[in-house]
């Protein structure tokens, strides 16, 4: 909620990224942190609270403090940093409603051996992390273990109690705030026998941390065994994840070949003991287990709060699965399969860069693999492609995505076994059928002359089913036919892609069913009843792009019609063919960069011209000659 | 080798000093070069663990070095060769535990264990590992891994008996270590406050791992020979595991068939039999019940071959040996089959107090159970029945 910068030594600022209202207290707490190792004075201390009073009505952002100097030993003294930390009042101070509550909490968990009280743990696991972070800064702004002692009587005991409990410290977030707790109560040179009995205390957990109790017989093992308690625990975890992995393998196999009731009864329980761990690169396997597990027995249940958990870490990047492991969880979680796409999505549309391998990113995101597998998770990803698309249509990465998610799908789905693939027509339930083949067949598997006869069966395809969706009585249903598809004309924008290279070289006559494809491309909707005006735009501007890549003198009038249309409705539209013309015509070099530098002078109308080269090299790699020229192009937007 | 012997005693007298008074001198700079120090004990333990003479000159300087430091040092803990692979972590606990290390040197232990979410690699070394992983396996190790065939031990359980029998198997791939084997063996039994079965338990694990190249299977058989040769234990442990997994043993394993046929002997000989209430009884609580007796020969029995056939040979042998005695006249007790009987009733009682009915109680039970006896043995029953109501009415 905070942020808070320092400024220069004796100011700084913050910011709240929270929308708040109100007046409230501010505490500004400074902490002068010694970094330096020759230091003797090595300590972290806390100067003081300075209280301040600051009414933020909403969305007021910025305020800017004054510090005073450090006492004693100046602040321009270089091995202290200082860490500002600012909080709300009523968020610092502990109730002590609060403090029972979690008090009795972990009396209640014990050492977390039954499954319920695991269920328990992770369903207040978040709770108590932000009550542990309060611990911490509340610890922080007391004087001494003593005074933390007079205040919260409990918290050694709370702490040691959590610290005993395997559930709590397998959490990595949780054990490093148990870890800072118990630092603040330590104390460098203990005054009292309180403090005193603080500090062995705290060594004493530190050891329960890394040791058996003595008398175990693991313990007895690790030592006579002589094994080093790094190399016997992480070997053990890994036996141990095996071994369990085995067991839940074995028993989905078991349990689909009979249709009993699976014998391995645990699932559920094991799925919330593995909460905690889902960070923990030895557990994995077993996670892709239970995963899979889930979706070929179908008679266990995996915790919710199990899936939450793993969707987090996955996507976090904090966790590695194997595909398959990934795919299921997708099976059995949709909101997780949503936050996939999702994330992909804001991936493609907040860097740019990544237009440079999309093809790679999106078969990485797995998203592809999973749609051939599963016909319901391609029509959830579309779904969400589909809502992307109806709110920034124009935006040329998202289409850029649609396309070459289509054709990755496409191109796995062909590689499956035949009797595994679904018909194409269950993927695509909204569509008509006649217009499926044609737009799916990829243009590789069509020989390259009869290309524009494919288009132009196409095209005329498309625009007997749209003059008959006009004049259909229930328009509704009309719109959201000829919406479906366009989407799927977006979908299978490879072949808008060969009807604008064709573009270049064919005549007026044949020119006519490729316009109107680019046209309805590009512009789906009869907005402001402009599709005859769109009509004659394209016309023109193809008209006007053949003059000028085609003839030989540049004629001034053209340049200036192209330069104005590319600012129209219809900029993409001409962008679109103005690159086609300057990568597949004949026109030498020297005259393709005079048009483009003549053409191309507003930075946004680059930018877009940027985008749509980027996605034109991935699909035109390895051609060299062509490769030249795009480069060229390129480089010429780049230093334009 | 003398430099190895040096450095093993330098290092041993550090981890002394770590538990004195003199740590007060330490910094960070100093735990970090102990900690080296102690890693360099850990290496040497792993590369010379199985090399007997490499290992007995090791043994005898840490016994030179510890007498010392016992004159020097009061209440100095000895460092075994066992020790050394734990070095890192005697340090640890040894400067946790002494309450004169200083508070900087108290710090940068808790760095390692990841205090500071962005100290990386370096510094936190493993500590937060260790402690993951450790957390990791309690949670883990908890469940049972479920296969009726294995049942009742844990995840935990079979995996520290697969990590003892990895360590026996490492031990005795080189000639002229049995001695240290038994002696690591006899140190778990000696150490472990857990008891008896717990051992039993992990041996059993070991015995059972599925994981078995051939030096495996020797070290298994090592194993029990080793529990052979502690008879108690042997036979505490064929009564605290579960019947199950003692058949799965009895299967897999012809030594242990025989202890546990021995066993199972032993226990029944300790029952009595209360005439006026018709009851099989335990004369002390330690002892097994008849019930627990007849469970577990019930398991043995529903194995299938060539166990349930063995098993079957073996009461048939076992009741020719007390004198091929009929057994009769206990009424309504659940027994399973009859010659197991006839072994338990010989034992302890007087044949003559025994009269008639018997094999109607075994026909029933084998009737209303008939998984529990085969056809065979079914029909057996019946012809003994007809044979024995031909004998009374003739009288």
């Amino acid at each position: 909620m905070w942020a808070a910068v320092l400024k220069t030594a004796n100011t700084f600022s913050f910011s709240i990224n929270k929308e708040i209202e109100g007046s409230f207290t501010v505490e500004v707490l400074i902490c002068w942190t010694c970094h330096h190792s020759n230091c003797r004075n090595y300590k972290q201390k806390e100067l003081g609270i300075k209280k301040w009073k600051g009414n933020f009505q909403l969305k007021k952002q910025k305020e800017e403090i004054a510090l005073s100097p450090l006492p004693g030993e100046g602040s321009s003294d270089k091995c202290f940093s200082v860490s500002p930390c600012l909080r709300f009042k009523d968020m610092a101070s502990l109730s002590e409603l609060q403090m029972r509550f979690w008090m009795d909490k972990a009396v209640q968990w014990g050492q977390a051996t039954s499954p319920s009280t695991q269920q328990d743990i992770s369903e207040h696991m978040q709770s108590l992390e932000t009550f542990l972070q309060q611990l911490v800064h509340t610890l922080q702004t007391m004087s001494s273990t003593t005074e933390a002692m007079k205040s919260f009587p409990f918290v050694g005991q709370f702490l040691g109690r959590l610290c005993w409990n395997p559930y709590v410290t397998a959490d990595g977030a949780s054990r490093r705030l148990l870890l800072q707790c118990m630092w603040l109560l330590y104390s460098a040179e203990p005054q009292n026998v309180v403090e005193h009995r603080a500090n062995v205390w705290i060594r004493d957990l530190l050891c329960h941390l890394t040791s058996e109790d003595e008398g175990s017989m693991v313990h007895a093992l690790e030592k006579h065994a002589g094994f080093p308690p790094q190399q016997y625990y992480s070997g053990s975890l890994k036996k141990m994840v095996a071994l369990l992995t085995t067991e839940v393998n074995i028993n989905h196999i078991a349990s689909a070949a009979s249709l009993e009731r699976c014998r391995f009864d645990s699932i559920h329980s094991l799925s919330v003991a593995c909460i905690p761990l889902v960070t923990c690169p030895e557990v994995a396997p077993l996670i892709g287990a239970l995963l899979k597990h889930y979706n070929l027995c179908g008679c266990s249940h995996l915790s919710e709060d199990f899936i939450k958990a793993v969707t987090k870490a996955w996507l976090s990047k904090k966790l590695v699965m194997e595909d398959e492991a990934v795919i299921a969880l997708w099976c059995c979680s949709l909101s997780s399969l949503e936050q996939a796409v999702l994330l992909l999505l804001e991936h493609i549309l907040s860097d740019p860069k990544v237009m440079h391998n999309l093809e790679t990113v999106v078969t990485d995101s797995l998203l592809p693999k999973a749609s051939a597998l599963h016909c319901h998770i391609f029509l959830i990803v579309n779904d969400v492609f589909r809502n992307a698309l109806i709110s920034i249509e124009e935006n040329l990465a998202l289409r850029g995505l649609l396309q070459v998610f289509t054709s990755c799908f496409l191109q796995i789905r062909a590689a499956q076994r035949p009797q595994e693939r679904l018909p194409l027509r269950s993927f695509f339930p909204h569509v008509p059928h006649n217009l499926l083949t044609p737009l799916l067949t990829a243009p590789a598997d069509v020989p390259k002359h009869v290309w524009l006869e494919h288009l132009s069966w196409i095209g005329t395809l498309l625009e007997k089913f749209l003059s008959e969706r006009n004049q259909e009585e229930d328009s509704r249903r009309g719109h959201r036919a000829v919406f479906e598809t366009w989407f799927l004309l977006v979908q299978c924008g490879h072949w808008i892609d060969v009807a604008a290279k064709l573009l270049v070289s064919v005549g007026s006559e044949q020119s006519k069913p490729l316009l109107f494809l680019l046209t309805f491309y590009h512009h789906p909707t009869n907005r402001g009843h402009q599709n005859t005006q769109h009509n004659t735009v394209a016309r023109q501007a193809w008209s006007d792009l053949r003059s000028l890549f085609l003839t030989h003198t540049l004629s001034p009038e053209q340049l200036s019609a192209v330069n104005e249309l590319l600012c129209s409705l219809s900029a993409n539209l001409v962008l679109c063919l103005l690159l086609n013309f300057a990568i597949f015509s004949q026109a030498s070099t020297s005259r393709m960069t005079d048009v483009i530098q003549k053409v191309l002078t507003d930075a946004g109308v680059r930018r877009r011209a940027m985008c749509m080269l980027c996605t034109m090299h991935q699909r035109l790699k390895g051609d060299s000659a062509l490769d030249a020229r795009l480069t060229m192009l390129e480089d010429r937007l780049r230093t334009a | 080798m003398e430099a190895v012997l040096q450095n093993l005693e330098s290092s041993v007298e550090l981890l002394a000093v770590s538990q004195t008074d003199m740590v007060t001198e330490w910094d960070g700079e100093t735990v970090d070069r102990a900690f080296q120090w102690a890693q360099y004990c850990e290496h040497l333990h792993t590369r010379f663990l199985t090399n007997p003479s490499v290992r007995a000159a090791l043994e005898s300087r840490l016994r030179e070095t510890n007498q010392l430091l016992a004159h020097t040092f009061a209440g100095h803990r000895c460092v075994t060769l066992s020790d050394l692979a734990q070095c890192r972590h005697r340090l640890l606990t040894g400067l946790l535990k002494n309450p004169a290390t200083p508070h900087p040197v108290i710090k940068s232990l808790l760095d390692k264990f990841g205090l500071a979410e962005d100290a990386e690699s370096d510094q936190r070394v493993d500590l937060s590992d260790l402690s993951a992983c450790r957390s990791a396996c309690k949670l883990l190790g908890d469940f049972t891994v479920n296969r009726k065939s294995d049942s009742g031990l844990s995840a935990g359980t079979h995996v520290h008996g697969m990590m003892l029998l990895q360590r026996v198997q490492a031990i005795l791939s080189q000639p002229g270590n049995l001695d240290y084997a038994t002696k690591l063996l006899n140190c778990l039994l000696e150490d472990s406050r857990e008891g008896p079965d717990s051992l039993g338990a992990l041996i059993a694990a070991a015995l059972l791992s599925t994981d078995t190249t051939s030096e495996n299977t020797a070290a298994q058989d090592f194993l029990l020979d080793w529990l052979e040769g502690h008879d108690g234990l042997l036979h505490s442990v064929c009564q605290s595991l579960p019947p199950e997994l003692c058949t799965r043993l009895s299967q897999q394993w012809t030594k242990f068939r025989l202890a546990y046929w021995d066993s199972l002997k032993r226990s029944a000989s300790f029952l009595e039999y209360d005439v006026s209430n018709g009851l099989w009884t335990q004369p002390c609580d330690s002892t097994v019940s008849f019930l627990t007796l007849t469970e577990r020969v019930k398991f043995l029995w529903s194995s299938g071959s060539p166990l349930k056939d063995e098993t079957e040979e073996w009461l048939v042998a076992l009741k020719q040996a007390d004198g091929d005695f009929e057994v009769k006249g206990l009424n309504e007790m659940e027994f399973f089959f009859f010659p197991f009987l006839a072994f338990l009733v010989l034992e302890t009682m007087e044949t003559c107090i025994l009269s008639t009915v018997f094999p109607h109680i075994a026909l029933r039970v084998a009737c209303r159970d008939e998984n529990t006896l085969s056809s065979s043995a079914v029909e057996g029953l019946h012809s003994q029945l007809s044979s024995q109501t031909h004998h009374s009415s003739s009288k």
